[in-house]
């Protein structure tokens, strides 16, 4: 048999399989539990893998997911008070929490359980998140009426967007139908797309985006239509919101939009009462970011340009690579890990920058799952500049870390799931043929005179399925056991640990992919 | 049973992965597929109400120092090609287990 060395000597008794995977595990077990990486709660079974370590400790959200998901739940409604910023991940497990949680579950036509695990985060990010596809057909009861879930995140896209006065409230209302035939005309004749829902229009990712470049080109710059001028100011402050800039969502017309806003307060001057514009310094603050620390220009010229809500503004966005002044150089997502690498390693003490980073991500909130789709875009466009943003350096490197954690979690469960079917000692792919698998990984098969083509086929695949699901597993567990071990010496802290998945991100994805097929 | 003690029980259970031997049976034989506990098709066919037929039709040894050996029943009517292609996937099923197994340990194997 060619392609396989010799084995020295014997299987291995002195337990070093167990002893380094096992090490691996629990550095998987304790960068989960604290939170480090980003995934939602594990599912109860996935408490299994780590067998009596895990103490149901896995079952909660970490806690920057769990400031995520209590934002979300206030943004559809489920809250009144915003929640304070860094809430102890312990509240979700309180009775009050589990009550609004089942709630949503209830009105998404999830099992309601009262747990943020897989599905019911999934769901909050399509609902909520901007750049998440949404399928509204999910979302729909069988009667065809969209779910109350549904119904409250329409409410909030169109609050976002400035289309409605105010977010969904926990005595949920739905929008007046009056209200959201002006909201569906408006984006009808905004986007001229009159065969598509305009429902789908609005949870649609850049939809009104392009259509309002295109309006803003089609005119003369002014906007006379205050509906189309607050959609417009409001298209602009998520936009910049996703690439990481501060700025508020709010919903309000609160900038001058060619030199003319609606929006007015009442303020005392000199003993009188008058009414003056409304202007948002974090606005205005965050446009001339744009211009200057992302785009390139000049001070005075990001000044002068984030006076103006424009064509060319709107333009920039959705074509960054025309207007950035830095080298075009197209990037992958594997060799962009290997700048956020360079870019952390080159801070001095690693460990130190990583932690750093971990209470950033902490900060930055919602933007952790939301405006990356935006940033790897101008990426791949060749729009380096962003990449210069320490927040959004950060972003990436959890983003990959998070990925590389994913790829060696489901490598370690992968092994595990083989694990079990060798200890059963058996495959049971169809009931005409049996394999017996023996505890030197020897294979016996039976097969029933009457087994049809298709069960000899089904169990050759099950077969193959389970020793290249275990193959590949044990080669990516393998290939980030000597990682680890190059990477330092002596202990390994969970900072060296995700700068290594980050690091060799693109040497795990080609091993990874051969893995999906069999996992 | 989680994963560090399903390492063990595979530590604990595997001996020898210098050989790789697969046999391949045909035959009718009648048990209850979802009580019936066996590590070993012998032992199935042992167990098994009936056990009409049940014939070696493949079988195949491989010593990692070189030595092989391979047996296929010469029955009159041929070996269904279904059957040998299982036989086939078998082999390669053990060849891929042994090979995850030496990707955990090579630098043991190395050293």
């Amino acid at each position: 048999m060619s392609g396989l060395p010799p084995f020295e000597g014997r299987f291995p008794s002195d337990g070093v399989i167990t002893s380094q995977v096992g090490d691996v595990l629990d550095l998987t077990f304790y960068a989960e539990r604290k939170g480090i990486v980003d995934s939602p709660a594990a599912a109860l079974e996935d408490l299994d893998i780590f067998g009596d370590a895990a103490g149901g400790e896995l079952s909660r959200l970490n806690a920057a997911r769990f400031n995520v998901a209590a934002r979300q739940l206030w943004l559809l409604g489920y809250f009144r008070d915003k929640p304070r910023k860094n809430i102890s991940p312990q509240k979700q497990e309180t009775a009050r929490f589990r009550q609004v949680v089942k709630q949503f579950q209830r009105e998404a036509g999830l099992t309601v359980d009262g747990w943020i695990g897989v599905e019911t985060w999934h769901a909050l990010q399509a609902l909520v998140s901007f750049e998440t596809k949404t399928d509204r057909s999910r979302w729909l009861t069988p009667a065809g009426d969209p779910t109350t879930a549904l119904q409250r995140a329409l409410s909030l896209r169109m609050w976002a967007f400035g289309l409605i006065d105010s977010k969904p409230k926990p005595t949920f209302k739905p929008v007046p139908e009056d209200d959201m035939q002006q909201v569906g005309n408006l984006l009808h004749e905004l986007t001229q797309q009159h065969d598509t829902h305009w429902q789908d229009l609005l949870m649609g990712d850049e939809v009104i985006l392009a259509a309002i470049l295109a309006q803003l080109e089609s005119q003369d710059g002014t906007m006379d239509h205050p509906a189309l001028r607050r959609l417009i100011v409001n298209t602009a402050k998520i936009e910049l919101w996703l690439l990481g800039l501060n700025v508020e969502i709010n919903g309000e017309d609160d900038y001058p939009v060619n030199n003319f806003t609606n929006k007015t307060r009442r303020v005392k001057r000199n003993g009188r009462y008058i009414y003056v514009n409304v202007k948002s310094r974090a606005f205005e603050t965050a446009l001339t970011a744009y211009w200057h620390n992302i785009l390139g220009e000049d001070e005075d010229a990001a000044k002068s340009k984030s006076q103006m809500l424009t064509a060319e503004f709107f333009d920039s966005l959705l074509h960054p690579e025309e207007y950035t002044h830095d080298e075009k150089e197209t990037v992958t997502d594997e060799d962009y890990s290997q700048q956020v690498t360079a870019y952390f390693e080159s801070r001095g003490d690693t460990n130190s920058a990583i932690d750093a980073a971990f209470s950033t991500i902490k900060k930055i909130g919602m933007k952790i799952w939301d405006g990356i789709k935006r940033l790897w875009r101008w990426l791949k466009r060749g729009v380096q500049k962003i990449v210069n943003l320490a927040e959004n350096m950060t972003r990436g490197f959890f983003r990959f870390a998070t990925k590389g954690f994913h790829i060696l979690k489901t490598s370690l469960k992968t092994m595990w799931a083989a694990l079990r079917q060798y200890s059963r000692g058996r495959l049971d792919a169809t009931d005409a043929v049996h394999v017996a698998i023996k505890k030197d990984g020897d294979f016996q098969v039976l097969i029933s005179t009457d087994a049809r083509r298709e069960e000899v086929v089904a169990t050759q695949s099950a077969i193959t399925r389970f020793s290249r699901a275990f193959y590949f597993s044990c080669r990516l567990i393998g290939l980030v056991i000597n990682l680890l071990k190059a990477a330092v010496s002596g202990a390994v802290g969970w900072a060296r640990f995700l700068l290594t998945l980050v690091k060799h991100y693109r040497t795990l994805v080609p091993i990874y992919r051969q893995l999906q097929q069999y996992a | 049973m989680g994963l560090r003690n399903a390492l063990s029980a595979l530590n604990n259970a595997v001996d020898d992965l210098t050989s790789l031997h697969v046999q391949t049976f045909t035959g009718n034989i009648a048990f209850d597929h979802d009580t019936q506990n066996y590590d070993d098709i012998r032992q199935l066919i042992q167990q098994a109400q009936t056990n009409a037929d049940v014939v070696l039709v493949a079988e195949s040894l491989y010593k990692f120092d070189g030595d092989s050996y391979n047996f296929l029943a010469n029955a009159e009517s041929g070996i269904p090609a279904s059957a040998l292609e299982l036989h086939k996937a078998a082999i390669e099923g053990g060849i891929k287990t042994r090979q995850g197994l030496m990707e955990l340990v090579k630098d043991v194997f190395d050293s």
